[in-house]
């Protein structure tokens, strides 16, 4: 009996001493999750903002994004570095003919002859930085040709000519 | 009494102490949202096109042997792909050249349908293959979607003409990278 009242009381030393809450597991699952979490880090100069109205293909391109003027073609609007610039008919995909000039959307046109404008204002005083016509289009994957045609066809119009299709890689390659 | 007090003191001295985990408990805490919030799990990818006036002189200015310029051209339409080209083994299947919509939908799909209304896509990069057999300096493509084809479906025809896996292969090999996108005027 004594015997088990001296462990007893060795027990609880050893417990006071160890005060305090024990955040070893916590450390070991953090740092786990910091080298997942560093793992997966990446800087991505483009936004991409899925809905349900803009679903980008998959495709099997490799090809990283690069910086230009972002054109947005969703189900319902169209928009150009995140500034809305027209209505689509969610029904039809397409724009309002009133909004037309022939193929060519005017809206867009204006907001696209603005973008080019600048980039050459500021190609003009920055020579490593000149203005190449990029446009990034990201386009829901059931936008049909006809309205895809006439926003190409509005930035050709408005000096884009070189187009970049934002895709989803499509994953195990 | 005394001499058990001392050995306690002495036991108490030789135990170790354990690191103070609370700076870089806090250094990872702060860590971690932010990473969490910078973190990606889908990742994008780009595909280049250009427009017809600009991709053009490109196909021209490269083909300065005997062979003419091949011009493959592949129209997208509701009943299948329609592939064209000035190249001798398209001409073999009775294959000319295509420049527009209308032209292509005259012809019979050179890799129809299936049964289920889905475009063969593997089909299509088996033909190229040969083309690019017949053609290997080549690099231009030419596509020619109808208006009501669906953007996917373009994006899946661009992946199908870019490139192919050999079987057995590591790495893929490059059919036609450069994609013209040709709307035709309608």
């Amino acid at each position: 009996m004594p015997d088990t009242a001296e462990i007893r009381a060795k027990r609880k030393a050893a417990l006071s001493a160890e005060s305090g809450l024990s955040i070893t597991s916590l450390m070991d699952m953090m740092t786990i999750i910091l080298v997942f979490l560093l793992k997966s880090y990446s800087v991505e100069d483009i936004q991409v903002k899925p809905s349900a109205d803009l679903k980008l293909p998959l495709s099997t391109a490799k090809k990283d994004p690069e910086v230009a003027v972002n054109v947005v073609i969703s189900k319902r609007t169209i928009s150009v570095d995140g500034v809305k610039v027209i209505d689509v008919d969610p029904g039809e995909l397409t724009v309002a003919d009133e909004y037309k000039r022939g193929t060519m959307i005017s809206p867009l046109y204006d907001t696209l002859q603005e973008k080019a404008d600048d980039a050459k204002a500021l190609a003009a005083r920055n020579p490593n930085q000149p203005f190449k016509g990029r446009l990034l289009l990201q386009c829901d994957k059931d936008i049909p040709f006809s309205l895809l045609r006439e926003v190409m066809y509005t930035a050709g119009q408005a000096q884009f000519g070189e187009f970049k299709f934002v895709v989803f890689k499509s994953e195990g390659e | 009494m005394g001499a058990a007090v001392s050995r306690k003191k002495g036991n108490v001295q030789q135990k170790i102490e354990p690191p103070n985990l609370v700076p870089i408990m806090n250094l990872v805490t702060i860590l971690i949202p932010f990473l969490l919030l910078t973190v990606q799990f889908v990742h994008l990818a780009v595909i280049d096109s250009s427009l017809p006036a600009i991709g053009a002189p490109k196909a021209t200015s490269e083909s300065i042997d005997d062979k003419p310029p091949l011009m493959l051209t592949v129209a997208i339409t509701d009943r299948g792909f329609i592939v064209g080209g000035n190249a001798t083994i398209l001409q073999s299947e009775e294959e000319g050249q295509i420049t527009d919509v209308a032209q292509a939908t005259e012809r019979e799909p050179t890799i129809p349908v299936n049964a289920e209304g889905e475009y063969e896509f593997e089909k299509l990069t088996n033909l190229l293959v040969k083309v690019k057999a017949e053609y290997p300096d080549e690099q231009n493509v030419i596509l020619i979607p109808e208006s009501e084809i669906k953007y996917e479906n373009i994006i899946h025809t661009m992946d199908a003409t870019r490139d192919h896996m050999p079987e057995g292969a590591e790495k893929s090999e490059l059919l036609f990278p450069y994609v013209v996108i040709a709307g035709g005027a309608q």
